[in-house]
């Protein structure tokens, strides 16, 4: 196409005759200053508010997950088959310790817990003599392995955590339902695996509050031994319970574990199937989210059909005359499609500039929830860690600006379409 | 100058443009249509999340003895004559009210042959739950045939785990007025079904009477009253704090605070988007108005030179823009009515069934359009309109007969 208007006599003229297109085209952009940048500065805020958006959501998303996995579920779970589907005493993993030291060892585990778990109902007398009894989820966990994979301990607002064996760690709701302080005497009575008795005098060692309802009104802890000991579990545990290194790299342990597994006959869970409302609920914002993000493009992309038909049709007599002296329709409009480029690559790099530096100062140091965020917060009964952090992934980055690069293209093409049908003796006459 | 005739010149400067302007129609009218639909899926959600806290046995206002809260138990108990009802305050309408309920909701330990469970007892008059989720759930056998019926309706989920079904009977263990564990043996009347299983493993039903008994107490741990309009939640709860000294009036709000702070929320994400959207059209309507100004710079000198005051070469920009703001609003809002219509009866969101459930949406969403947020929409448009029009108008005064001449 370059040689359209230079004589296309050797490779080096050819060479020069693209260079000499760049230049023009870039020239070109310049004749209208006004547009360029209102153009550019469409295309900019349309990258830099999606980039803002995404990668905060990026950011709180993982934020938001790796919180209720250390509060529940961990990032990868080993069970019995039957567990996850009926989660009843029986369907137990035989050799908890030795099973959790295996997985331990793995390259991609950073921490592994076993638990062993049943429904129990737990009993306080308070001062004046009366009983009170409340139905909780009892979890028996290896206090040091545990640290690792949740946050119970870091939770406390009393006491410590399942420092002896005597020892319960409850709930603040658990707490406030049985009148608990630490110190008080609990009785937990529940049915062991093989349908005795199970029960356990033991003392309040120490208060979490997660700030999950759901979690400090229904969970009482104590150690492993004491609770495999109490309801007849042997060495048997009911989950093991891993942390990759960050939520990303979950579907690699999780492969690696399965392929460590193999032909045990056991089950691995990732975090999406453990926490389906979580999952979905990311799944959801993100769609939503989309949808708005794909309407704001759309609208831009407007935006600059319409500046570039309006260049095209200014610029009737400019393409007349390159027509007449030879130029071909797909020259000029192979020239217009360069002028629409260099216009997207000016608000992308404005749009990725602008936002640049406040995410990556988001990414680095993060804002802090204070004031009405932390109301928010607090008012949705979910934990929000202290210090929201924005991610800035190669999708958030690269997705808005891709997509209008295409839009500004497709643009140019539609606006150059009536190159195809001009006659230059017509374009020529035309008034300016 | 005529205001008629600036009118008609800007009409007709438009239609000089056809093309050019047709796309800024276009702009314009996806930017409103696509807020008008999108504002109406975020409103359906506001309006459910509202609607599935009040059914949730809270009501719009429901009064609660002081501690329950923290200590929820028949210790936290409070009593109301039998012929009490909400309408005989002063200053609440019959008209307002549309039911209410008392219950006792106590925790108990229920236990099957294989299985143990923590629950909610709940005793209720079956009657009077129209106003909650209760009134409407399917139930798989029999329902309660009032408020002295001794059997339970269990959630299907519960009855699942715990391997029991309608007809059979389970063990109930829970705390009695004196502090005193009761035990008591109850048949199953049938097994109901809520849209998520959290309910359904939360609460067993009984009649208000059986639980009374079992408790030895004739008093309620909650009322519940239920609005026919949410409008007349501030003017109830004030006379019914009045009313109900030394009790905790609450509204669903307080009781639910996740559903509140989406319920909340939903306005600052309204405006929120509403804003950038028309952010992003405002870069297209100043770029086309200063073109439309500058091509027709020989001609608005003219005008100028020939005696046209600066303030009618403004009014002409301005009208022009005000024009194709309210023509591109009137075909968005077509648009979006055409849009809004085949979604209006509801969009099925059951994939995302655990995560509804969880900020109290209704797996099937139903987009609401309101008025407000027309008028809303149809405001902010034209003053975008008029913003944008600033600097071209701004633009076009400047223009001297000298300069334009010299083109």
């Amino acid at each position: 196409m370059a040689e359209a208007i230079l004589p296309a006599t050797s490779a080096p003229a050819q060479k020069g005759g693209r260079g000499l297109f760049a230049v023009i085209a870039w020239r070109n952009l310049w004749r209208n200053p006004r547009r360029t940048w209102l153009t550019a500065g469409g295309i900019a805020f349309g990258i830099a508010i999606v980039v803002f958006i995404m990668s905060f959501q990026a950011g709180v998303y993982d934020a938001m997950i790796d919180l209720a996995s250390r509060f529940g579920s961990g990032h990868v779970q080993v069970q019995h088959p039957g567990y996850f589907d009926d989660p009843r005493i029986r369907n137990t993993m035989p050799g908890g310790t030795e099973l959790t030291r295996r997985l331990a060892a793995l390259p991609e585990v950073a921490a592994a817990a076993p638990r062993a778990e049943a429904f129990a109902l737990v009993s306080a007398t308070g001062e004046s003599g009366e009983e009170r009894s409340f139905g909780a989820q009892v979890i028996g966990v290896e206090p040091a392995l545990e640290a690792g994979v949740s946050s119970f301990a870091k939770s406390l607002v009393a006491g410590d955590y399942l420092a002896t064996a005597d020892d319960v760690a409850v709930g603040a709701g658990v707490a406030r339902n049985l009148n608990l302080a630490v110190g008080d005497e609990v009785v937990v009575l529940g049915t062991g695996r093989e349908g005795s008795v199970a029960a356990l005098a033991l003392n309040v060692g120490g208060i979490f509050e997660t700030g999950i309802p759901n979690v400090d009104r229904a969970i009482v802890m104590m150690q492993l031994a004491v609770m495999q000991d109490g309801f007849d579990l042997g060495g048997d545990v009911h989950r093991v319970v891993l942390r990759a290194t960050s939520i990303p790299a979950a579907p690699a342990l999780a492969a690696a574990v399965r392929e460590e597994l193999a032909g045990a006959g056991l089950a691995t869970l990732e975090w999406p199937e453990l926490m389906p409302d979580m999952e979905q609920s990311v799944r959801l914002d993100t769609l939503m989210g989309d949808v708005m993000f794909g309407v704001l493009l759309i609208l831009v992309t407007f935006t600059i059909v319409n500046a570039l038909v309006m260049t095209v049709f200014e610029r009737t007599r400019e393409f007349g005359m390159l027509l007449a002296i030879g130029m071909r329709p797909a020259g000029v409009m192979a020239m217009l499609q360069l002028e629409a480029l260099a216009m997207w690559a000016l608000g992308a790099a404005i749009g990725v500039g602008v936002v640049l530096a406040p995410v990556l100062y988001l990414q680095a140091f993060g804002f802090s929830l204070d004031g009405v965020a932390v109301e928010l917060a607090d008012s949705m009964n979910f934990p929000l860690p202290e210090r929201l952090y924005a991610a800035l992934d190669a999708r958030a980055l690269s997705l808005s600006p891709a997509v209008l690069g295409v839009a500004t293209l497709a643009a140019a093409f539609f606006a150059s379409l009536r190159l195809r049908s001009m006659r230059p003796v017509d374009a020529l006459r035309e008034d300016e | 100058m005529n205001p008629m005739l600036l009118f008609q010149l800007s009409w007709r400067n438009l239609w000089r443009r056809r093309r050019r302007n047709g796309l800024l129609l276009a702009a314009i009218s996806f930017a409103v249509a696509g807020v008008v639909v999108l504002n109406s899926f975020i409103r359906g959600l506001q309006v459910q999340t509202m609607q599935t806290a009040v059914n949730n046995m809270n009501g719009h206002v429901k009064v609660l003895a002081p501690g329950y809260l923290d200590d929820p138990g028949i210790a936290k108990s409070f009593d109301l004559a039998k012929e009490w009802r909400p309408d005989a305050l002063e200053g609440i309408e019959a008209e307002m009210v549309a039911g209410w309920a008392s219950r006792v909701r106590v925790p108990a330990v229920v236990m099957s042959e294989r299985e143990t469970r923590g629950v909610q007892l709940v005793g209720i008059d079956p009657a009077a739950e129209a106003i909650s989720f209760i009134g409407d759930m399917a139930v798989e056998g029999e329902r309660l045939s009032g408020p002295e019926d001794r059997r339970l309706l269990v959630g299907r989920a519960l009855a699942g785990q715990l391997e029991t079904a309608a007809g059979r009977r389970i063990v109930l263990i829970t705390q009695g007025a004196d502090g005193r564990n009761r035990e008591a043996g109850y048949r199953i009347a049938g097994l109901y079904d809520t849209e998520g299983e959290g309910l359904e493993k939360a609460f067993l039903f009984t009649g208000i009477a059986n639980v009374q008994n079992l408790l030895d107490a004739s008093v309620i741990t909650e009322l519940s009253v239920r609005l026919t309009e949410d409008r007349h939640s501030p003017s109830v709860l004030s006379r019914m704090i009045d009313a109900l000294t030394g009790l905790d009036v609450l509204t669903w709000q307080d009781l639910e605070p996740t559903a509140a702070a989406m319920y909340e929320f939903v306005d600052l994400a309204i405006a929120m988007w509403f804003l950038i959207v028309m952010g992003a059209l405002a870069f297209g309507l100043i770029n086309t108005l200063v073109t439309a100004v500058m091509e027709r710079t020989r001609e608005l000198g003219m005008l100028r030179a020939v005696g046209m005051r600066p303030r009618a070469v403004v009014v002409q920009v301005v009208v022009e823009s005000m024009l194709i703001m309210v023509l591109g609003i009137v075909i968005g809002l077509a648009l979006g009515m055409l849009l809004y219509l085949p979604m209006a009866s509801g969009i099925d969101l059951s994939a995302f069934a655990a995560a509804t459930e969880e900020f109290g949406f209704s797996a099937l969403m139903v987009p609401k359009l309101e008025a407000g947020d027309i008028w809303l929409v149809v405001s902010l448009a034209i003053v975008i309109g008029l913003l944008a029009s600033v600097y071209p108008a701004w633009r076009s005064v400047k223009i001297t007969p000298l300069e334009a001449m010299r083109r």
